[in-house]
């Protein structure tokens, strides 16, 4: 223990000690910069402090690797709760009930808690991470593709617990959404797989894609203008307050600390994402609640899971790295390079002989993830004002960013054209009152299941794994059996019958033609569509054709017997949002993004101007200056080299 | 899941194309060859002028802050002095690298836009002709650094020896590991069962720590930082002859290697045979990290740029920003990698049956 203790001591000295202080501050405002600027990723900060730091001493620039690995991960989660816009993938999960906080008033308690339990989350894992890491090396052995496959089964299940109207529906949205994440490379043959000659998405859908459509354009169309939803945002409810969203944490110690365990878990297993933690442990939080009828509503449960998780990871993750020298990420590389470049040998040596470095980057890490967080509750009240903004007039300039942001993540046109694809799903999945939380575990968590699946497949037909010698899977098994058993026996399925519409039908139809569309093609079989593909595939064609028939029949009995008149499929309002953004994909492909952007804003301006030639001059200005400022900003920022747009092609063609 | 059961098998359809291919490939050759030598050493006045105002953007195909992204920052301000142009990198990580290879290809005649890949990578992208593009569609400019793959394993196993027969590996994707795996294995007359779908080199050699599989291939930097960080060893290096940074190591193809040991009992043109296959293999393998422009770049631009990139990758500056951040030298000129170019194009029409039978043979 005594040999335990002086590199601990020297680890907490080494960060707190003055003037080395100072690195992990700067470190954690360096990590901030991609949460404002998303032009600049996290990875690309790091790459540069690689270089910068060379001469620097070992001590030093663990302290600022540490920082830069722990600092940005709360931050994305602001941006999640005030403009339902996820920072990053990992804190995707917050904004599910984080932004019905806010724009119930309830901002200030909704980044308070999310900033403490962030910070409780980051402490629980470095504690844990301490513990264990005399003995981390044959821990982390422990956890293969068996073991992923299971967690990620318990993921999954935990969908039985989100509140749904209707059981059968949560059932299609979640196989659609297994679908999609099928879409890419097949995990065993890498061959493309429902990506119809694009190799663009070999890779699959980028999830960021999916959350900024699925959430925020699904969102934005509905606010120029609306009818539906208040222009502002009620004013701070009662009891919206710093106070409040600290204390919820700890009212709430039982779940804030089965949240850090599962984060502190997956940031263990190389490999598997914040996503992944953030996800299963907000669908935890949602089967072990007693009551949880306002889950994606804005329950205050919804944030703490998530955000303890993501931020216990952090720690966790950086084992793989030290312990084995195995990067399980982007930021694992850039880890490994800086331990390679200093000297220093991943693997038994940071746990014996190097240990007060290695406690000394797991100290910087905490202090960073504690800064953000103090930094979070004080700034909450003023971020919180944020929400005050009318909603009409930022659905714009966030539609605009939004945009931009979804094309500088892989410089994929592709990525755009999907963001939109699933905004306009979003939007449907809203409007007609499917449920999206089904939907979206169900997508983060499909590709990591069917690899998983697949490589324990392919062990076990190869005698390689040996069930009766994975205790830890057993003990996942056993935690997926029991929250069933507590789930079926703690909330009995109340399916209440939807009122009979024809928007049941209207939107089933074309689901069930594109998942039709979709079985047909794996019909032709070849080595990409495995039996796992075809069955996920044909199930999700069932499904949905037995909504939709039931749906018409339902409809048309309902009209034979007089029913109130229908509302229209899609408001009013919302016709134009929709119709622009629609239409991006083809402009961006046709004309360039500054130039379909501009357009759009055009259009978007012009429309309110009721014809008056000021109005419409200072529309002309507006949109001018945004498609130069997103020609620059593309360029010369995220340096993008983006194909060049078709219209122009064939100019250049005939010319 | 599949083990490649050996050189028999019948004529698909897609072989006999792949036979169409390997005569495309030959004329390809032929043009490369032509190119290679027309290269001349540009005017310097000549190429100030062509720089003069011009940006040269470097694409990395992957996100920022791996191994290219290293390089590329290594590059990027050594070719601002040699080339007189402002230097910009660009990250284009979709399609599995393909998206960045496209973007390069298809960039105008007048556009100086390089891309920095492994030539194996973007040589077998090309061979499989997706996205109408072919061999000729990117030229070479210059290597960086040759890597020749490895086999990292458990301890105590002894490739050389007859008595082992049957191994499993663990693998990201199995077609692209064709060669390191298959192809060596075949030399050796050993069963290599691959378990493929592993998410990159760090979960396929956890799973050789957790016992799931016998080894893992990896580039030999990667084998030999997990060979010190942990209880693997380097099974083989995939080269002919002692790899010089590893002198100790086993090697696959030439006098004294694996392949030399464990057909000790065949007969002299049974030997040749299995040789020739392990070369193919190494060829196969070996990834050299490079830097190549469009084809379609105007030839004054492509040989100024070729100058001011061989001047780049020869320089000290280079060297010393590129090893201070832990990626290793070994420079190559445009012509030299022009050659290798052609030595890969053929080693890979060469292995094109067995490769279309290995990919038959493929079921999910």
């Amino acid at each position: 223990m005594g040999d335990l203790i002086s590199p601990l001591g020297l680890g907490i000295f080494n960060v707190l000690s003055w003037p080395n202080i100072l690195i992990p501050v700067l470190g954690t405002i360096l990590a901030m910069i991609p949460s404002f600027l998303p032009g600049i990723g996290g990875a690309s900060v790091a790459a540069v402090a690689i270089a910068a730091t060379l001469t620097w001493d070992p001590v030093s620039v663990l302290l600022l690797f540490g920082a830069l690995t722990g600092g940005a991960t709360f931050m994305g989660s602001i941006t999640a709760i005030l403009f339902n816009i996820p920072g990053n993938a990992s804190s995707a999960a917050v904004l599910l009930d984080g932004y019905p906080m806010a724009r119930g008033g309830r901002a200030r308690t909704a980044i308070a808690c999310a900033a403490t339990a962030s910070a409780l989350g980051s402490v629980f894992g470095v504690l844990v991470l301490i513990a264990i890491l005399p003995f981390v090396q044959p821990l982390l052995l422990q956890f293969g593709p068996l073991e992923k496959f299971l967690l990620g089964v318990w993921g999954l299940s935990t969908i039985i617990a989100v509140p749904s109207n209707s059981p059968i529906r949560a059932v299609a949205v979640t196989l659609l959404g297994l679908i999609l994440a099928m879409v890419g490379a097949d995990p065993e043959t890498s061959r493309p797989r429902w990506t119809f000659g694009n190799f663009e998405l070999f890779d699959g859908f980028n999830t960021v894609a999916m959350f900024l459509g699925f959430f925020t354009l699904a969102e934005i169309i509905s606010w120029r203008r609306s009818y539906e939803v208040k222009a502002i945002a009620p004013g701070p409810e009662a009891g919206d307050s710093t106070r409040q969203g600290v204390l919820a944490v700890f009212r709430h110690w039982g779940l804030t600390i089965r949240s850090a365990v599962i984060g502190t878990l997956v940031g263990v297993i190389p490999g598997v994402g914040g996503t992944v933690a953030s996800f299963v442990a907000y669908g935890h939080a949602v089967q072990s609640a007693g009551d949880r009828s306002r889950f994606g509503k804005g329950d205050i449960r919804g944030v703490i899971a998530p955000e303890a998780a993501v931020d216990a990871k952090d720690g966790g993750s950086l084992l793989p790295v030290l312990a084995l020298g195995l990067p399980g990420s982007e930021g694992g590389v850039i880890l490994l390079t800086v331990l390679g470049i200093h000297g220093f040998v991943p693997g038994t040596p940071m746990l014996t002989t190097d240990l007060s470095f290695t406690y000394t980057l797991i100290f910087a890490l905490l202090l960073s993830n504690i800064l953000t967080s103090l930094l979070g509750v004080a700034l909450a009240p003023s971020l919180a004002r944020l929400t005050r903004l009318r909603i009409d007039r930022v659905a714009l300039p966030m539609l605009v960013a939004s945009l931009v942001t979804v094309v500088q993540l892989n410089g994929l046109l592709v990525d755009l054209y999907a963001a939109v694809g699933f905004g306009m799903l979003g939007y449907f999945f809203k409007q007609f009152g499917w449920p999206r939380v089904p939907f979206v575990i169900a997508f983060v968590l499909g590709g990591f299941i069917e690899s998983n699946l697949n490589l324990s497949l392919q062990l076990f037909s190869y005698g390689r794994i040996a069930p009766q010698e994975r205790p830890a899977a057993w003990v996942i098994a056993a935690i997926i059996l029991l929250s069933v058993w507590w789930m079926s026996r703690r909330f009995s399925v109340r399916a209440k019958r939807p009122a009979p519409s024809l928007s049941e039908p209207a939107f089933a139809v074309p689901l069930l033609a594109a998942a039709g569309v979709f079985a047909l093609v794996s019909l032709r079989g070849g080595a990409a569509y495995s039996g796992y593909a075809q069955l996920i595939v044909w199930s999700g064609v069932v499904v949905l054709g037995v909504i939709a028939l039931a749906g018409s029949r339902s409809f048309l009995r309902s009209r034979e017997t007089g029913a109130p008149t229908e509302p229209p499929i899609i408001a009013k309002a919302h016709r134009l949002p929709l119709l622009l953004l629609g239409l991006q994909p083809v402009a961006v492909w046709l004309l360039g993004p500054p130039i379909a952007i501009a357009a759009m804003v055009g259009v978007w301006l012009s429309a309110g101007s009721q014809g008056r030639p000021g109005r419409l001059l200072i529309a002309a200005l507006v949109a001018a200056a945004t498609g130069l400022a997103v020609a620059k900003y593309l360029d010369q920022i995220a340096m993008l080299r983006l194909p060049r747009p078709a219209f122009f092609a064939l100019l250049a063609g005939i010319f | 899941m599949r083990a490649f059961s050996g050189l028999t098998g019948s004529l698909t359809q897609e072989l006999i194309l792949r036979i169409f291919n390997l005569m495309a490939s030959a004329a390809m050759l032929a043009t490369l060859a032509a190119q290679s030598g027309s290269a001349q050493t540009p005017a310097t006045a000549e190429c100030a002028e062509l720089f003069r105002g011009q940006r040269i953007t470097i694409i990395v195909p992957n996100a920022p802050g791996g191994g290219y992204d290293l390089y590329a920052r290594s590059i990027a301000p050594v070719l601002e002095q040699a080339s007189g142009s402002s230097v910009r990198i660009s990250y284009n990580s979709g399609g599995g690298g393909r998206a960045a290879l496209v973007s390069v290809a298809e960039a105008g005649a007048d556009e100086l836009v390089m891309l920095i890949d492994s030539t194996i990578d973007v040589l077998s992208m090309l061979a499989l002709g997706d996205n109408a593009l072919s061999y000729g569609s990117v030229r070479i400019l210059g290597v960086m650094h040759t890597d020749p793959d490895a086999w990292i394993g458990r301890a105590g196993i002894d490739l050389g020896s007859p008595e082992t027969r049957e191994l499993v590996a663990s693998a990201s994707s199995a077609e692209a590991n064709f060669a390191g795996i298959n192809l060596a294995a075949l030399a050796m007359r050993l069963q290599a069962r691959v378990v493929s779908g592993y998410s990159g080199s760090a979960d396929t050699t956890a799973a050789v720590m957790r016992g799931e599989t016998d080894f893992a291939p990896a580039s030999l930097t990667t084998a030999r930082k997990t060979a010190a960080s942990s209880d693997l060893e380097i099974l083989m290096v995939l080269s002919e002859g002692a790899y010089p940074a590893v002198p100790d190591a086993p090697y696959l193809a030439g006098e004294g290697g694996i392949v030399w040991q464990r057909s000790a009992s065949l007969p002299e043109a049974e030997r040749a045979e299995l040789q020739a296959l392990a070369r193919q293999a190494v060829n196969l393998s070996t990834g050299s990290r490079a830097l190549f422009a469009s084809a379609s770049l105007r030839p004054a631009a492509f040989a100024c740029l070729a100058a001011a990139t061989e001047t780049t990758l020869m320089s000290d500056a280079f060297r010393q920003a590129a090893e201070a951040v832990g990626r290793p030298v070994s420079p190559m000129t445009a012509r030299d990698a022009e050659a290798l170019v052609v030595r890969t194009i053929a080693a890979l029409a060469e292995a094109a049956p067995l490769f279309d039978q290995f990919r038959a043979e493929m079921k999910p």
